[in-house]
């Protein structure tokens, strides 16, 4: 199992190039959403990546006016050595047309989440899977097992559990007539937990109320080709700190494993 | 000219026949299992065998929805029930997990294909996408614009359906599992609670804002009547209701005046004053305030709704027609109502009609002060011709 890491900034992303994990998630600019850290695709080529492999998030759902910066972005990335983790059908549709679909792994963050489903994705010539975090243990091995792909799966990080297009915050502090200055904010359920939200360019992220962290599982996740540690709010030097228990393989108590263990309710009745 | 078609939600058997009387040009529903709304009752396979033949009958369409993301455990089973809909005649299924796709292309299953709006669909590429593996029809994501839809029907050439009316989704359709975390519910399987119509405090940088008025996702309901004629005159061939849910009365209004306003465009007669007539109708049922949301304008805090729920309880829906005997109408009783009450019969092809109720009468003909039970069959004398599935409801200007 290899161990890819996302980064909060430039320097953060030095510092986890010097670790022993095996390759570095970048969100490229205007195309990717749910992160803390985006890059111009043309910024690829200064850094030093220290011969760890490359992986650059093209996530947003694309609208008509996207398709060309996307044409633009997928015909530079064609000839480096990149993957690239997608989530709309257009970069597989344009990457087919570049013959570069060697490169895609999917990337549907609730969709996917069956062995049919993945093999779907296998048939049209994709063969990698950042699989749902919203399956369980089980489940996810029997894809890894069954649907002939290479599987990405969270280890650690917070999962983004709803995006809307909406500018939530904003409208929310505009109609209590509430300035919008914020730099962090949070939603509290009437039962008191709290889950962090972001607004960003395309709109508004929130997010499961604790980092998953299936530390505790590695043995059982050794079948899963890479597992994804995901900076995403979370304090640059408490991320490393995780990163190198991963690394290191160690145990940790009370963590939180989202539905790792639990399934969810098909049927409400 | 081929008139677009008006897609109308259908729960139930009984809903089907309502939205097909009353003007829908084809239905959707789920089956027992696969689809999305688990909370519906959903039809069975003989149920769907009948909904498709009295549909075909009628010359109208059925599609079936089969639209939950799989998991592995859920995909036994599904080869045989995509054979049985086949049987049945369904005119398409309309799905989310492309899984289908190969599992229908695979056992040479001979059904259309829709794309569902739970997939997002968005842009020209993907809707191309789709189209090289033969799909029939994409139902675009809300999120699209006016000129978003109409490039991507100039381009792809594809069939576009889209949302004219009902509740939202305040997220893409598919990014939202707030339901799994807060309810343990799965949301991309049928179990949605509506967790974004909850109220939230919002904390900013570490403090609780103290308002009234709490934070919510909620967003205000869709209603494209006003854009109607321009949803047809840019290509869109499908114009979907929202509201499996629903009960027949609001189906049978909306759906009835919607397809007032369609062919009022055909036949030359839409008049400002027949919108604004259809508009107070659909603003009688409507559960919240309604809007055009994306599609003339990117939607800010006008397209959402703070003040939490203000469901509309219907109890203007007193009972629907059961027959007619040339003098005395049965009713099948849904809500109170006395004699000295004044009503009105809406019904799918004539024009509404107010009266005052006379006496009533239970089945046996004895004389009623009242109807206070909801499914009683109640009669009165009646000497306008009524006929079946006509509903009474109470007078409203």
């Amino acid at each position: 199992m290899k161990l890819i890491v996302s980064a909060n900034s430039r320097k953060h992303l030095n510092s986890l190039l010097e670790k022993n994990i095996d390759g570095v998630i970048l969100s490229i600019d205007k195309l990717s959403v749910n992160d803390s850290f985006y890059i111009n695709v043309d910024d690829l080529v200064d850094l030093d990546f220290k011969d760890k492999e490359v992986f650059v998030s093209l996530n947003k759902l694309m609208h008509n006016g996207d398709l060309d910066y996307l044409r633009t972005v997928l015909s530079k990335l064609r000839d480096k050595c990149v993957r690239i983790m997608f989530y709309d059908m257009a970069v597989y549709n344009i990457a087919k047309e570049y013959d570069m679909v060697d490169k895609l792994v999917i990337c549907q963050d609730h969709l996917n989440a069956s062995v049919l489903s993945n093999k779907f994705y296998l048939n049209r010539g994709i063969k990698s899977s950042y699989v749902t975090s919203d399956i369980t243990k089980d489940e996810l091995l029997e894809i890894k097992d069954k649907s002939g792909m290479e599987i990405f799966f969270l280890g650690y990080g917070y999962a983004p559990i709803f995006y809307s297009r909406r500018y939530l915050i904003s409208n929310y502090l505009k109609y209590i007539d509430e300035n919008n200055d914020g730099k962090k904010y949070e939603i509290v359920s009437d039962t008191g937990v709290v889950y962090p939200i972001d607004e960003e360019k395309f709109g508004t992220t929130i997010y499961t109320e604790k980092p998953i962290n299936l530390i505790n599982y590695l043995d059982e996740l050794d079948k899963i080709d890479y597992l994804v540690l995901k900076s995403n709010k979370i304090d640059d030097s408490e991320f490393n700190k995780m990163v190198d228990k991963f690394i290191n393989r160690e145990h940790i108590d009370n963590e939180y494993i989202g539905f790792f263990n639990k399934k969810t309710i098909y049927k409400v009745k | 000219m081929k008139k677009v078609e008006l897609l109308a939600p259908a729960g139930n058997l009984e809903r089907l026949k309502i939205a097909l009387l009353y003007g829908a040009d084809a239905v959707y529903f789920g089956g027992r299992n696969y689809s999305l709304r688990a909370n519906a009752k959903n039809l069975d396979i003989s149920e769907i065998d009948e909904a498709c033949k009295y549909a075909h009958n009628l010359g109208k369409k059925v599609y079936v929805t089969v639209n939950i993301v799989f998991h592995t455990e859920d995909t036994l089973g599904i080869t045989d029930y995509l054979k049985d809909l086949e049987k049945c005649g369904v005119d398409a299924i309309i799905v989310s997990d492309p899984l289908i796709i190969d599992v229908i292309h695979d056992n040479k299953i001979n059904i259309p294909i829709h794309i569902s709006t739970q997939y997002s669909s968005v842009n020209i590429e993907t809707v191309k996408f789709w189209k090289s593996l033969g799909v029939e029809r994409v139902v675009l994501g809300r999120e699209c614009s006016r000129d978003e839809i109409k490039e991507i029907i100039d381009k792809t050439g594809v069939e576009i359906e889209t949302f004219i009316h009902g509740a939202m989704c305040s997220s893409y359709s598919g990014r939202c599992v707030l339901s799994n975390y807060f309810t343990n519910r799965d949301a991309n399987r049928g179990g949605c609670a509506q967790i974004c119509r909850w109220n939230f405090d919002l904390i900013k940088d570490g403090k609780k804002l103290d308002n009234d008025i709490k934070f919510t996702m909620c967003s205000k309901d869709l209603c494209m009547l006003e854009y109607l004629t321009d949803m047809i005159d840019i290509g869109i061939k499908s114009l979907k209701v929202e509201g499996r849910m629903r009960s027949i009365y609001y189906i049978a209004v909306v759906i009835n005046n919607y397809r007032r306003a369609i062919d009022d465009y055909y036949n030359g007669t839409l008049t400002d004053e027949n919108l604004r007539m259809y508009r107070h109708e659909l603003d009688k049922v409507a559960n919240r305030d309604n809007v055009a949301q994306f599609y003339n304008k990117f939607p800010g805090m006008d397209e959402q709704y703070f003040l939490g729920r203000d469901e509309v309880s219907n109890q203007e829906f007193l009972g629907i027609v059961d027959d007619y005997d040339g003098e005395y109408v049965t009713v099948i009783s849904k809500n109170f109502f006395k004699p000295g009450d004044k009503v009105e019969i809406i019904s799918p092809d004539r024009e509404t009609f107010s009266f005052i109720l006379g006496e009533i009468y239970d089945e046996d003909g004895n004389v009623l002060d009242a109807s206070r039970h909801p499914e009683n069959r109640v009669k009165f004398k009646l000497d306008k011709e009524v006929k079946r599935f006509d509903m009474l409801r109470s007078y409203e200007l």
